[in-house]
């Protein structure tokens, strides 16, 4: 089954083309410390080439140039493909662990317990995804941490639902009755039958999250809620070029390096998860093409 | 689906009440001294925090503040913002108008092209329109709406000056705030028409194209997603087929057939699109200058505005939690398939 | 004590969550009364909906009643104590119709059918398990090569062997089967209840075969129960009850039924 849906994707233009580039920024995040070696302690910090706060364009230097006060775009942009995996995939992991363990107490629970967390999850859905992460990340202050923390609290209630409606469908099969008719206890009923059969679905709709998440994560921080100045992300980058979009008088477009390189990295990797969310969501499910 | 409607709006000030404990009890994690700010009206009394602490028990429980809070809060007195220098309660007065405005003006735009491209790729799957327009859509959903937003601004209000930021222009400011211009609803485009004043009409027009663009881009995809769906399975079906054996003309079976019936999920859709973009207003209109209730929540999350955050996040989350009621009794009312039990 | 199974004056009914209070939905099953004896066949037929599978359900303990008893080996299943109910876990077992359903996907025939030792901890070294687990393949019919496939890699009439295997596994006396040849090609159905036929001998079983297909139940069982509406309506050896039909249900049954006599035995099949 894997391998059909492998080949699927080779076929299609548009996943290959995401694939493509998801690999890409996976290779960039694993060879971060090759291709930029770290000149801070902390190599997630950028380093400066200097004191002029304007952005200067991409010279031998800078291939891409730096952006207000000096933070040099190639070393942030590089390590911010790293930091994009990092919050990406902390986010997930959490969330979905969180997930696993609401939607699978509530389905195996069921009854009050069921009703309450659910309840639980309602009310998080009550509030935007954007606005509850905002909320908490201003409450928690700028750091790496506090968006990862803030971003997993917005997220784990639609892996909890998935996971919980799965696990209601799987209880209903038959193999779950024979194991009660041998005598299994429910324990192990759950743990070695009905995990293993429905949490995987969500595995994959969680990790095709990772572009979204990102996405949600630059969010934060170019409202200056998110990582701390000087950070190598992308969301920052961008920020920092947003007192510049004016360009000089003679060049209105002095600037543009700094919102378009950083912002292209960022909608480079963006595309690429949901080109490939988009064609996996195709294949799974075969009725609209 | 009486039934259905029925529960949820018994539901609704459930939800609302735990949306409102959750974001008070998350606030409870700063000092009693940042928190004191809730309660005071004025800034001079900023000197007497202690007294206020004491005054309105900011070391009780949770529990014990949040009935306060939510006492207050039915009185409409929701704190004083330092942020917005005025109550919470006037300030969301005054911002919400914009957002609206501007939420409106972008669902009208994603509803026109979104059904336009939608049914453009349906006609011509599997042509190069149809990849073409799976591409636009796909990358609008993928561009970071304050990349998007950035770029606009530098290349139409930078480099050509067509359009700048803001909710309308200096010369308008002076009209609006000026005698002989009645605010009725704060929505700036209908007011402005109220007073006959065109000169302003078109002003903040002006100053919505680019927000309202920028803020269509996330809700695209989507629309245009389902649009061209449910065109494909309407052409596929018999009416359209006996429509075209009786000789009528292609665009004719298209828009007054297939169209009709096509619509029906685009509408309820648009319902929950609708509610979605209240969290792309917090980013956009941080981009545009925009004074909407977006750009006032951020403003007071970057500030550590307590009250104002409270209140703006209750408010979205109530406007949040209301509309996607409607667009689920929409989405009962008009799709007969669906059935809540 | 002659018999295995007594079910006395068995209700069911099911509820629809109304706004106030339960309503009645449906009357599952209403006052049945049934037994099977020691290495007895009953065959229960009825229409689909009638109630024969929730009372395979409650008699395997999936679902509670709401009336009446069940007596297995004379203790009556639904006030047991903790050990009893262990005994009439290992007494019963069970084979389902959809046999998609009723293997795990994500085990092997080897997993699946240890499982049984494992929870009941009877077998304790791994080699017991794996001839345990050999010889239940062998006398349902597969050879131990089929040990380490997962169940899409079995045809239909495989996997039914393999849950056939795993109900065999504790030795028990009853196997409930429910309607375990209704999901399977017509070529294959016949495999199945020659095997049910072997098992009963070979394993001492009693068995309570659920089926709509009176000739399965004519070529298996030696009692025929019928139910309509959730109540037995006729209860007999199966020759007066198919020969000399009392009720006017069994007939319209019995009229519905293409005139094969016996599934063909397996050997005239495969030459």
């Amino acid at each position: 089954m894997n391998k059909t849906i492998f080949a699927k994707i080779l076929r299609s233009r548009s996943a290959l083309a995401g694939l493509t580039l998801v690999i890409f920024f996976a290779a960039v995040a694993a060879l971060t410390p090759v291709i930029c070696p770290p000149q801070n302690y902390n190599p997630y910090q950028v380093p400066q080439a200097g004191y002029n706060v304007a952005p200067v364009p991409p010279n031998a230097q800078n291939i891409f140039g730096t952006t207000e006060s000096q933070y040099d775009i190639f070393y942030a942009v590089v390590w911010g493909a790293r930091m994009a995996f990092k919050v990406g995939i902390s986010v997930v992991f959490f969330a979905l662990v969180l997930g696993i363990i609401i939607g699978g107490t509530a389905a195996y629970a069921g009854g009050w317990v069921d009703e309450i967390l659910m309840r639980i999850t309602d009310i998080i859905f009550a509030i935007p995804g954007m606005v509850l992460a905002m909320v908490i990340a201003a409450l928690l202050g700028p750091e790496i941490k506090n968006m990862i923390i803030a971003l997993t609290a917005v997220s784990w209630p639609s892996y909890a639902r998935l996971i919980r409606g799965d696990i209601l469908s799987v209880k209903q099969r038959d193999f779950v009755a024979a194991a009660r008719v041998y005598g299994a206890s429910g324990p192990r009923i759950f743990l070695k039958h009905i995990l293993p059969n429905s949490i995987y679905p969500s595995i994959i709709v969680a990790s095709l999250d990772i572009g979204y998440i990102v996405l949600t994560a630059s969010s934060l921080s170019f409202l200056g809620l998110g990582s701390p100045p000087g950070t190598a992300d992308w969301g920052q980058l961008v920020a920092m070029s947003r007192n510049w979009i004016l360009g000089t008088a003679q060049n209105p477009l002095a600037y543009a390096h700094a919102i378009l390189i950083p912002g292209g990295a960022l909608f480079l990797f963006v595309l690429g998860w949901n080109l490939l969310g988009d064609a996996l969501r195709d294949i799974l499910d075969p009725r609209q093409s | 689906m009486l039934k259905f409607i029925l529960r949820r709006l018994m539901l609704l000030p459930l939800v609302m009440l735990g949306a409102t404990f959750l974001l008070f009890a998350l606030t409870q994690t700063l000092s009693p001294v940042r928190r004191a700010a809730l309660y005071i009206e004025d800034p001079r009394q900023m000197g007497s925090l202690d007294e206020v602490i004491q005054k309105y028990g900011l070391n009780d429980s949770v529990f014990k503040q949040y009935s306060r809070w939510l006492g207050n809060a039915f009185k409409g007195e929701l704190g004083y913002s330092p942020t917005a220098n005025m109550p919470v309660a006037d300030a969301v007065k005054q911002y919400l108008p914009a957002t609206i405005e501007l939420a409106v003006v972008t669902m009208a735009l994603v509803i026109f092209f979104g059904i336009w491209l939608g049914v453009l790729a349906a006609v011509n799957k599997s042509r190069w329109q149809d990849y073409l327009i799976r591409l636009f859509s796909v990358s609008t959903f993928s561009i970071p709406i304050f990349v998007l937003g950035l770029v606009l601004l530098m290349f139409f209000y930078g480099k050509l000056g067509w359009f700048a930021p803001g909710r309308y222009s200096f010369t308008s400011d002076i009209i609006i705030h000026g005698p002989g211009f009645t605010n009725y609803t704060g929505l700036l485009v209908i007011d402005s028409l109220l007073n006959l004043n065109f000169y302003v009409f078109f002003d903040a027009l002006r100053h919505l194209v680019l927000p309202a663009i920028t803020l269509c881009a996330g809700s695209f995809a989507l629309m245009i997603r389902v649009m061209r769906s449910s065109m494909l399975e309407e052409l596929g079906k018999d009416y359209v087929r006996a429509a075209r054996a009786k000789g009528l003309k292609e665009s004719a079976v298209t828009f007054k057939h297939a169209g009709k019936n096509a619509i029906i999920p685009v509408i309820t859709l648009s319902g929950i699109q609708f509610v979605r973009l209240l969290g792309g207003t917090v980013i956009v209109e941080t981009i545009f200058n925009f004074p909407g209730i977006g750009s006032f929540g951020v403003n007071c999350a970057q500030q550590l505005d307590i009250a104002g955050i409270l209140g703006f996040a209750c408010v979205v989350a109530f406007l949040f939690v209301l509309g996607n009621l409607a667009a689920d009794i929409l989405y009962t009312f008009f799709d007969p398939r669906i059935r809540y039990e | 004590m002659n018999n295995i199974l007594e079910i006395k004056n068995l209700s069911k009914n099911y509820y629809k969550r109304g706004f106030f209070r339960r309503e009645v939905s449906a009357r599952a099953l209403d006052g049945v009364n049934l037994t099977l004896t020691r290495r007895g066949v009953l065959g229960l037929v009825g229409e689909s909906g009638c109630g024969k599978t929730t009372l395979a359900k409650i008699i395997l303990g999936l679902e509670p009643a709401d009336n009446g008893e069940v007596f297995i080996n004379g203790k009556n299943i639904f006030n047991a104590d903790a050990a009893d109910k262990k005994d009439i876990k290992k007494t019963l077992s069970a084979v389902f119709q959809d046999t998609y359903s009723s293997l795990d996907p994500r085990m092997t025939a080897r997993r699946i059918i240890a499982e049984p030792f494992l929870v009941h901890g009877v077998l304790k070294t791994k080699d017991e398990i794996e001839k345990e687990s050999i010889k239940l393949l062998t006398s349902v019919g597969l050879s131990k090569e089929y040990l380490d496939r997962y169940p899409h890699q079995f045809s239909g009439g495989q996997r039914q062997r393999v849950a056939v295997a795993r109900a065999l596994a504790l030795k028990p006396k009853i196997l409930i089967a429910d309607e375990p040849t209704s999901a399977l090609d017509v070529s294959v159905q016949a495999q199945v209840l020659n095997l049910l036929k072997d098992i009963q001998e070979k394993f001492e079983l009693s068995i309570l075969f659920i089926s709509h297909d009176i000739n399965a139940a004519r070529f298996l069982c030696g009692d025929i129960a019928v139910m309509q509406h959730g109540q037995i309506v006729e209860h007999g050896p199966a020759n007066s009850v198919l020969e000399n039909p009392q009720t006017q249900y069994t007939k319209t049954l019995l009229a519905a039924v293409p005139r094969i006599f016996s599934p063909l035995p397996e050997r005239e099949r495969a030459g």
